[in-house]
């Protein structure tokens, strides 16, 4: 499949991360399980990609691949490359990587409960990637992450360092594992929706630190969320994941102007709106992702897609420029929304009342 | 604090009913103790002041708060038929048997804990079958033939160590080492076995937490991840079952200090029951149980310093 990096490098050097063609697949007893299916995507220095997705979407098992972290049994040889300055992580050895490992590469996960040592005090907790990759002594790394932890904005971080992560809220603990991520002054933050399991109050400051940081240490950015709202605003372009492919890939702020990807127009009509009063029920999409080990052959979302027409059944879309002008961005779509072809497919549907797949429409509804 | 006083409640009630029972054990067998002391020859008036000075005919209530008061004071009564005291014939046995147990536990951990991780590292490949299948193999050789097949291969076929016999360790240390080997390993066997699965089992579902990836993705080495992250956090099922190992062991010593005649706790009390010697079987019972006892109440403590949550929480999470 030959796809379109959104963002080419300009200054003719080695972009800080390339992900080229990635497929990941699990032996399961029901077949093979294709969790990423050809994903391709490049990541400049300093900068910040989102990727979104709903849940199933591949997100997790594509960040953890990213890294080469992902060691289940069952996980098939990845195809592909991952290349972090050039390198390509899928062939390096295991000891090449634990040096890149918690000092050029730091990840922080969803679930601050589960990702912290439930057995071990705060303080060896942070200080561990310091002593695994710099020369310093124990009470110098114990300084420092004093440093980090008030950094992050934990309070009395010299009485943290003794406390088991169980004596902390949700919200400090997600703080302490990205202070254990920036340590060693990563180049590349892997965050897997690091504000899920979070209060939404907590949500946002978790957000404003991360982005914070970002920009202060010029440190690239991967944020990961199966909320669109969370990369809003804070990320520089962002892709969006369905069905372990890459739909649509843009600048963030064009995503949102205007989405050319149905799956990315439904995320965003589906977000809450600030003047809608609080506690609305969000419009979520219909219907459900394909089953991994049951995907229709052609466009993965016709089955959910009001634009859905016969070429969608046959053919499966590459990512492409959806226009001709419009090269810094792809989508994986024959007939992207607000686009002539786009609209043409939806105003036949309405007519018609129902799309391609069956899919019944509203003729009232407007997209 | 709250856990500890838990805990402590919880371990006076078990030592008082521990107490109870043994108390029952001896009054409760068959046998006069009277007719013992007195041997054949002697009149009716003999057995009256016996039975009186053993205060045999004082109702049960008194005279289990007459012996538990002797108990408190170290007098386990004296043996009916050396008149060695009770308390005297332990303190010279114990040394032998926990020598013994301490070498075996020690064997046990050391052998178990590097298998359990290889296997749970390597969970479902050969060589996790191949510990799974050897640990299973290890639990269900019986300890005395495995005793038997110690003495024949490593005494009497190869002649590294002695078959029988005892050294103390104050007079010679390697030869007393060398005298413990053998029975240490009879009663490791098993326990390699147990502990082998158990670690490996709670070990695999470590291994599947986020922390275990986080400090992989801070770059950590395996052995690093192993011993520093998986090990503590995997070894709260190991801790409970090493509690009760220890009741194991000590019945296992009866068997094992037999075959390899060594002078331990078990075998005085294999030779007292059936010498009928019914003060010294009360004695090591009771010393028997309320180790057990303190050795679980032990465990309950290993509880709070392996996962800190149970030390704040309460006591449900140990349950
Ligand atoms: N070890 C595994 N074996 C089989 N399937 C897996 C495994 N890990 C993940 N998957 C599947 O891969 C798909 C993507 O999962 P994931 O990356 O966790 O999604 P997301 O993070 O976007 O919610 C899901 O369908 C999931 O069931
Ligand atoms: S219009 Fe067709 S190609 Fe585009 S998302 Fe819908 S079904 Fe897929
Ligand atoms: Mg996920």
């Amino acid at each position: 499949m030959t796809t379109i990096p959104p963002h080419p490098p300009t200054d003719g050097q080695a972009p800080l991360l390339s992900v080229r063609d990635l497929k990941v697949e699990f032996d399961s007893p029901a077949g093979t399980i294709t969790a990423v299916d050809g994903v391709s995507f490049e990541l400049s220095a300093g900068r910040a990609l989102g990727v979104v997705g709903e849940s199933g979407s591949g997100k997790t098992v594509l960040s953890r691949v990213i890294m080469n972290l992902l060691t289940v049994s069952n996980k098939l040889p990845e195809q592909g490359e991952v290349r972090f300055r050039g390198q390509n992580l899928l062939t390096t050895r295991r000891k090449q990587l634990r040096k890149l490992w918690g000092d050029d590469l730091a990840m922080v996960f969803q679930d601050p409960m589960t990702s912290l040592n439930p057995t071990m005090k705060i303080g060896p907790q942070v200080t561990e990637p310091l002593l695994l990759h710099r020369k310093i002594s124990r009470k110098a790394a114990r300084a420092r992450a004093e440093e980090l932890l008030r950094e992050v904005g934990i309070p009395e971080p010299g009485r943290r360092l003794n406390q088991y992560p169980h004596e902390l809220s949700g919200g400090m603990r997600q703080r302490v594992t990205i202070a254990i991520a920036l340590a060693c002054d990563p180049v590349l933050l892997i965050a897997d929706e690091p504000t899920t399991a979070l209060d939404v109050t907590v949500q946002a400051q978790i957000l404003d630190l991360l982005d914070r940081e970002r920009t202060d240490r010029q440190m690239g950015l991967i944020l990961i969320s199966h909320d669109l709202g969370v990369v809003e605003g804070r990320t520089d372009d962002v892709n969006v994941m369905y069905a372990g492919r890459v739909v649509e890939s843009a600048p963030t702020a064009s995503v949102f102007k205007q989405p050319r990807h149905p799956y990315t127009a439904s995320l965003i009509g589906s977000m809450p709106k600030i003047e809608d009063p609080s506690h609305t029920r969000l419009a979520a999409i219909p219907g459900h992702p394909p089953h991994p080990l049951n995907r229709p052959s052609g466009c993965k979302y016709a089955p959910r897609c009001q634009f859905a027409q016969p070429r969608c059944i046959e053919e499966d879309p590459a990512l492409m420029p959806p226009t001709d002008e419009e090269t810094d961005r792809g989508t994986a779509c024959f007939f992207p929304p607000g686009t002539d072809r786009g609209e043409e497919a939806l105003a036949r549907n309405r007519a018609a009342g129902y799309t391609a797949t069956g899919l019944e429409l509203q003729p009232a509804e407007v997209s | 604090m709250r856990y500890l006083m838990e805990r402590s409640a919880r371990l006076v009630v078990t030592l008082f009913l521990v107490s109870v029972i043994t108390f029952m054990l001896v009054v409760l067998l068959p046998g006069d103790p009277a007719l013992q002391v007195l041997g054949t020859d002697f009149t009716e008036a003999d057995y009256l002041a016996v039975r009186d000075e053993l205060g045999l005919d004082d109702p049960l209530p008194i005279r289990y708060v007459d012996w538990l008061g002797g108990v408190f004071q170290g007098d386990l009564g004296t043996s009916y038929r050396t008149n060695q005291p009770v308390l005297e014939a332990i303190v010279d046995r114990v040394p032998v048997t926990f020598q013994v147990m301490v070498v075996g536990l020690a064997i046990a951990l050391l052998v178990s804990i590097p298998l359990a991780m290889i296997a749970a590292y390597r969970a479902n490949t050969k060589t996790d079958t191949t510990v799974s299948t050897a640990s299973l193999a290890m639990l269900s050789i019986p300890n005395f033939m495995l005793a038997l097949i110690l003495i024949f291969y490593l005494s009497v076929h190869l002649g590294w160590f002695p078959a029988t016999g005892w050294v103390s360790f104050a007079s010679d240390p390697v030869a007393s080492l060398r005298a413990t080997l053998l029975p240490a390993l009879a009663l490791a066997g098993a326990e390699i076995g147990v502990y082998t699965r158990l670690l490996r089992n709670d070990m695999i579902a470590t291994l599947q937490e986020d922390f275990i990836t986080l400090a992989r993705a801070k770059g950590a080495s395996t052995p690093r991840v192993l011993f520093r992250h998986a090990l503590r956090p995997s070894s709260l099922s190991l801790a409970t079952v090493l509690g009760v190992q220890v009741g194991v062991a000590l019945g296992g010593s009866v068997i094992v200090e037999t075959i390899f005649a060594l002078p331990g706790i078990g075998r005085l009390l294999v030779d007292s029951i059936f010498q009928r010697d019914l003060m010294i079987v009360q004695g090591v019972v009771l010393f028997i149980a309320v180790v057990y006892v303190v050795a679980n109440f032990a465990v309950d403590l290993l509880y709070g310093v392996l996962d800190p949550r149970i030390r704040k929480g309460s006591a449900s999470a140990t349950a």
